[in-house]
């Protein structure tokens, strides 16, 4: 690989967030579930109510 | 005096490398707010007026609410789980997809939508002071497009001023408009009700197709497009926010709702008052003292989507190699020029032809979601090489082919034709199966498919991508 180098903050940043532990969680199982309820049931069922 | 983690905090702010759980400070209710005061803005009313055209007022709230919370879904989707696990703005998320030179194409067409919007935005705010300057008598009808182009003009500079010291002016700025939002809005949509209840019911919409289902699913398309729109600007904002969880909520419902429920004021007050510029019909039903009132409301909400736009524009075009170097002040006015130029010269034809640019947003951003939804969450498994996102060149993780990545070209490419077939983005001719399943859901799952494709049977087998 080509070493290039990167600016000593990025760098720092970098390497910090290379560690899991560093890094933002993703979704939860109730992330889902909300995204699922905002992004598709309610759509779907204000769709209905909407064509009524 | 601040702190060596604070200056260094500020920096990764104003650059748009990746903040670090100690810089991303937001929670779920400043989220929340910034999202909100982001979303609310008086393009909301155009976006109302334009379903007023083909929809009556439960069907039309009921299309654009589902369309949008389905747009935004798939804005949630493609960005908050990269730009929170990493502290990354929208167009770094993009790399790991489009490679590390095809990711210009994400930075040109933030670039193109948010300069559209904020110029959408602040053409409006021109317009609305116009109308009520004339309707006070204090200008003549003859003088309205000078106030437009003057007032684009200190519009721009206010907003410069505001982001001068980077996402704190948006946090600071969206806190103190945040209630008067919220709560202007509130009395609008109950001004209407109360006062045209009878004439919204019996509004026919000017536009009607004569098919109530493909009108129908023109006010679906018209809300998923106007919130895919939200792409280039939600990962500047959902990254200062420690996880993906904290995000959320706030996105659904901060960034998605408000645009259905503000833009119900559009549509309700095209469909009896022919006139979706509050400036304009609150001076009928009140007088003077209500039409100043709504153009407080327009500025205070115009004013924060334009500073957020910019910012997000600003933290994208800090990653362009040939802007490394250039200073906050420098990027932020090439997000502001070209938005005084469209001001002060083009206000008219720009804001004649706002659904040729809504559907410009579909035809890009609907394939470009889906490519990062496959892509991050089924084929990297939620995880990208944070290095790779930095570095250039030969051997980089995310080099691919000249530093272009074809199965993103492809994907992009095959959801720009399924949207055109679907959908003319210009004349609005439509072609089966449009009117059951929208042109940007289709052009999403095609976008996606093809770039799965792809990369499973060229990409993948070359060893390139770092997957």
């Amino acid at each position: 690989m080509a070493v290039q180098q990167l600016p000593a903050e990025l760098e720092r940043r970098i390497s910090a967030l290379e560690k899991e532990s560093n890094q933002g969680e993703g979704f939860t199982g109730s992330d889902w579930i909300w995204l699922a309820i905002l992004g598709i049931v309610g759509p779907g069922l204000i769709l209905i109510w909407g064509w009524m | 005096m601040a702190t060596s983690n604070e200056t260094t905090g500020v920096q990764a702010d104003q650059t748009g490398w990746p903040l670090l759980k100690s810089d991303r400070k937001w929670g779920r209710y400043q989220l929340f707010v910034v999202l909100l005061v982001a979303a609310a803005a008086t393009w909301c009313y155009i976006i109302g007026e334009y379903v007023g055209y083909y929809l009556n007022l439960k069907m039309g709230f009921a299309a654009m609410t589902a369309g949008s919370m389905i747009g935004m879904l798939l804005v949630t989707l493609a960005v908050v789980p990269t730009a929170t696990r990493y502290g990354i703005d929208s167009i770094a998320s993009a790399k790991p997809q489009f490679g590390n030179r095809g990711w210009l194409i994400t930075v040109f067409l933030q670039y193109v939508s948010i300069i559209g919007w904020n110029s959408l935005l602040l053409i409006f705010f021109g317009k609305s002071v116009s109308q009520l300057l004339t309707t006070l008598g204090w200008i003549g009808e003859g003088n309205g497009g000078i106030v437009v182009r003057v007032i684009s003009a200190v519009a721009c500079v206010a907003v410069f001023v505001a982001l001068s010291k980077g996402a704190t002016g948006l946090e600071k700025v969206s806190k103190v408009l945040f209630v008067f939002i919220v709560g202007v809005g509130a009395w609008m949509i109950y001004m209407l009700l109360a006062n045209e209840s009878g004439a919204i019911a019996a509004a026919k919409p000017a536009y009607s197709s004569g098919d109530p289902l493909w009108d129908y699913t023109t006010g679906i398309e018209l809300g998923i497009v106007s919130l895919l729109s939200w792409w280039p600007y939600i990962g500047a904002m959902v990254r200062e926010s420690p996880n993906a969880h904290t995000a959320t909520l706030p996105s659904m419902l901060g960034m998605g709702l408000p645009v259905p429920l503000l833009s119900v004021i559009g549509l309700a007050a095209i469909l009896a008052l022919q006139a979706s510029d509050p400036s304009a019909w609150l001076v009928q039903l009140g007088g003077p003292l209500y039409g100043c009132i709504a153009l407080l409301f327009i500025i205070a909400a115009n004013f924060g989507t334009a500073v957020a736009g910019v910012y997000a524009t600003a933290v994208g075009l800090k990653q362009v190699p040939a802007l490394e170097r250039a200073s906050w002040s420098t990027v932020l006015l090439l997000g502001l020029i070209p938005v005084a130029v469209v001001g002060v010269f083009l206000p008219d034809l720009f804001f004649d032809n706002f659904g040729v640019f809504l559907a410009f947003i579909g035809v890009f951003f609907a394939p470009l979601c889906a490519i990062q939804i496959v892509d991050f969450l089924i084929l990297r498994k939620q995880r990208i090489n944070i290095r790779g996102v930095y570095l250039e060149g030969t051997g980089s993780p995310y080099q691919y082919w000249a530093g272009f990545n074809p199965a993103a070209i492809i994907g992009m490419a095959a959801g720009f034709f399924t949207y055109l077939y679907l959908l003319d983005p210009i004349s609005y001719v439509s072609h089966s199966p449009y009117q059951y399943l929208t042109a940007s859901l289709p052009t999403a799952l095609v976008g996606g498919l093809i770039y799965w494709l792809a990369t499973v049977l060229i990409v993948r087998p070359a060893k390139l991508g770092d997957y």
